[in-house]
């Protein structure tokens, strides 16, 4: 299979440039021009000469089989362009259906992000009218509390106030009490001199008191409602004391009772009877276990009280 | 109240003036036999709880031990043959009145098995009203703790709730009548508010500064103490027989029955069945509930210490041991805008024991 001459090529590697300076200085002052048109008539009219000489001296079954040649290669050309330009086609035609789809779905995925942003945009729009609905709720509460704040500080102003109030008067409460279960007392004593199991003066005296500290809540912490605990339970020293100490009460009387003398005899009764009561406790192993030594938090205690860090 | 803290500041310098033996820490100089081979140091510790009754005792090789038991009985019919099966089964009993009364844990654990309650010496952490028959067992349960006194006049500090703040309750008799009980046994029996017990027995590391709350059967005692001086001492008469009885109501079953589901769940944060949700839902309600009063309490009152640096909290006590408590705890804290900063919140080393502990620690400091 002969190749297709390429005449530009040929011309371009087997002529040189010359400069038309260097022309004139040879002395050369016209020059004829051959253009690429000109020379390829001249190569035409050269191969079919030489065809024709050829041809002169073909027969004439050479010359058909030369035709013949010719064809073919003609028509092998012609199948390899058409099948190429088939080929060409079908990978256009590919590329073309495959960006179609991808334009397809990227359409697909517009809408979805659309629809998506709308409904967020509907959700934001009823949170911002539910978030405005809570600031003025907020709004009202805080005016609300405000108020009700300066109420509350009005009303702790009047309650010290109140319990300085109170605590004065319990104070006086306490000491004309005390007088009176004194002179109470001594009356008592001038008629019944010979008391057999009496308590003395002093030890009444240290009872009150006594049962004073004990009942006595601290100062800053005063209730209104232990102003009753507190005259009860003296009244029912006074009482207990005025009968001579004896208690006398029953279980039910004992737990309702705050005075020294309920308690003692309550305990004293439970001494009694447990010390007669059947039991295997001392049987029974109790349930034991170790526990991490107290030593270090002894020792921080006695550093802190000598001022230590 | 007011007459602990007395009693408390003066215990602190009588050591500054030298009346304290120094020799307690390091080396006791006061030490006794109670029968056994170990010597123990003078001074005992009891904490007085509604659900259980702790003492403690430390020998002089440092170790604590440790006897609980729990404050409850129940009684049964009495014969021959139950009473000698009980004594094998290593159950204890009183004859009282002609009927058998189980003590302790056993007397729990019939209740549960029969869905009955309990009779409980204590209510909302004071002497029941109800329960004044129960003293001479009251009496008997404290000797199997304690023992007799090493000495004569032996020291024991017992602890007492704070004064309520949300009940109408006579704190003076329970503590007379506690005394009282030590007293008849031979000890010289000493107070000590709960939520300072747990001071005494856990912020030693924090120079004894910060939040003590003993989360009890009956009551939850807060303490807020600056350098061991108690600065404002209360109690919550809600605590975890509370919880008991208000899951009992809305699931309606007996509340010994509320307080074994409560006793067996995994994780507080994590309930597992309506049952358990429901104990979480109490749990929530009294912490909260704790927790705003402290907050309400430290804004009314006069006289608090200006804290320097951030306060621990820390809990003890058998309300707090449920797992997960501490969380739910921290979780409550957040929702309440605290008027102190608050470095750390924690459990107690021994929940259980932490109270009596506290005791133990005021016992040896005088012994």
């Amino acid at each position: 299979m002969s190749h297709a001459i390429d005449i530009r090529d040929v011309i371009q590697k087997t002529t040189s440039e010359v400069d038309l300076e260097q022309l004139q200085k040879k002395g050369f002052t016209k020059v004829k021009v051959l253009d690429r048109g000109a020379i390829k008539r001249m190569i035409a009219e050269a191969v079919n000469k030489v065809v024709e000489d050829r041809q002169a001296g073909l027969s004439d079954s050479e010359r058909e089989r030369l035709r013949e040649e010719a064809k073919e290669e003609f028509d092998v050309r012609m199948r390899e362009h058409r099948l190429e330009e088939s080929k060409q086609r079908d990978s256009l035609k590919e590329e073309l259906q495959s960006r179609e789809g991808r334009v397809d779905k990227l359409r697909e995925e517009m809408q979805s992000d659309r629809d998506a942003i709308e409904a967020r945009e509907s959700q934001l729009r009823n949170r911002v009218a539910d978030l405005e609905a809570r600031e003025t709720k907020l709004t009202e509460l805080a005016t609300r509390a405000e108020e009700a704040e300066s109420r509350l500080r009005e009303a702790d102003q009047r309650l010290a106030q109140l319990r300085e109030v109170e605590e004065k008067i319990r104070e006086q409460e306490d000491a004309i009490r005390e007088r009176e279960i004194r002179v109470q007392l001594r009356e008592e004593a001038a008629v019944e001199p010979a008391a057999p199991v009496g308590p003395s003066e002093d030890m009444i005296s240290d009872l009150i008191r006594s049962a004073l500290r004990e009942v006595q809540p601290e100062p800053t912490e005063a209730k209104t409602e232990d102003l009753s605990d507190i005259r009860e339970s003296l009244q029912n020293l006074a009482a207990s004391i005025s009968r001579g100490g004896g208690g006398g009460a029953g279980n039910s009387d004992i737990a309702g009772k705050t005075d020294a003398a309920s308690i003692e005899e309550l305990v004293k009764r439970a001494g009694l009877v447990s010390s007669d009561m059947e039991n295997n406790l001392e049987r029974i192993e109790v349930k034991e276990s170790k526990a991490k030594s107290v030593n270090a938090n002894l020792a921080k205690l006695k550093n802190l009280k000598k001022g230590g860090a | 109240m007011q007459e602990f803290e007395e009693t408390v500041s003066e215990d602190i310098f009588e050591e500054e003036n030298g009346e304290m033996n120094d020799e307690t820490v390091d080396s006791p100089s006061a030490e006794a036999s109670v029968g056994t081979d170990t010597e123990v140091v003078l001074g005992r510790g009891l904490d007085v709880g509604t659900a259980n009754l702790v003492s403690s005792v430390q020998d002089v090789d440092g170790n604590v031990g440790i006897k609980i038991q729990r404050n409850a009985f129940i009684d049964i019919d009495c014969d021959d043959y139950t009473k000698s099966m009980l004594t094998r089964l290593n159950v204890q009993y009183v004859v009282l009145d002609g009927k058998m009364v189980v003590v302790g844990d056993p007397a729990f654990e019939l209740a549960n098995i029969f869905n009955r309650a309990t009779r409980r010496p204590m209510k909302d952490g004071m002497i029941s009203p109800n329960e004044s028959d129960a003293m001479p067992i009251e009496k008997m349960l404290l000797r199997t703790l304690l023992g007799d006194p090493q000495v004569d006049g032996e020291i024991c500090y017992f602890t007492v709730p704070a004064e309520p703040i949300d009940a109408e309750m006579n704190v003076i008799y329970h503590q007379g009548v506690f005394a009282g009980l030590l007293k008849s046994l031979g000890y010289t029996a000493k107070p000590l508010v709960e939520g300072h017990s747990v001071v005494f027995s856990e912020l030693a590391e924090d120079d004894f500064t910060g939040i003590g709350i003993s989360c009890g059967g009956g009551m939850f005692n807060i303490c807020v103490a600056y350098k061991s001086i108690p600065a404002l001492s209360f109690s919550t008469t809600r605590g975890g027989d509370w919880i008991d009885r208000n899951v009992a109501n809305v699931l309606g079953i007996s509340t010994s029955r509320a307080t074994s589901i409560k006793e067996k769940i995994g994780n507080l944060q994590t309930p597992q069945n309506r049952e358990e949700e429901a104990v979480e839902i109490y749990y929530r309600n009294l912490i909260s509930y704790t927790l705003e009063n402290i907050k309400k309490r430290f804004e009314s009152s006069q006289g608090m210490p200006a804290f320097p640096d951030p306060i621990s909290i820390v809990c003890a006590g058998g309300t707090s041991m449920i797992p997960g408590f501490i969380d739910i705890f921290r979780d409550e804290f957040e929702n309440v805008k605290f008027p102190i900063e608050v470095a750390e919140i924690r459990m107690a080393e021994d929940p259980l024991y932490s109270v009596s502990k506290g005791c133990l620690v005021a016992a040896l400091s005088e012994s």
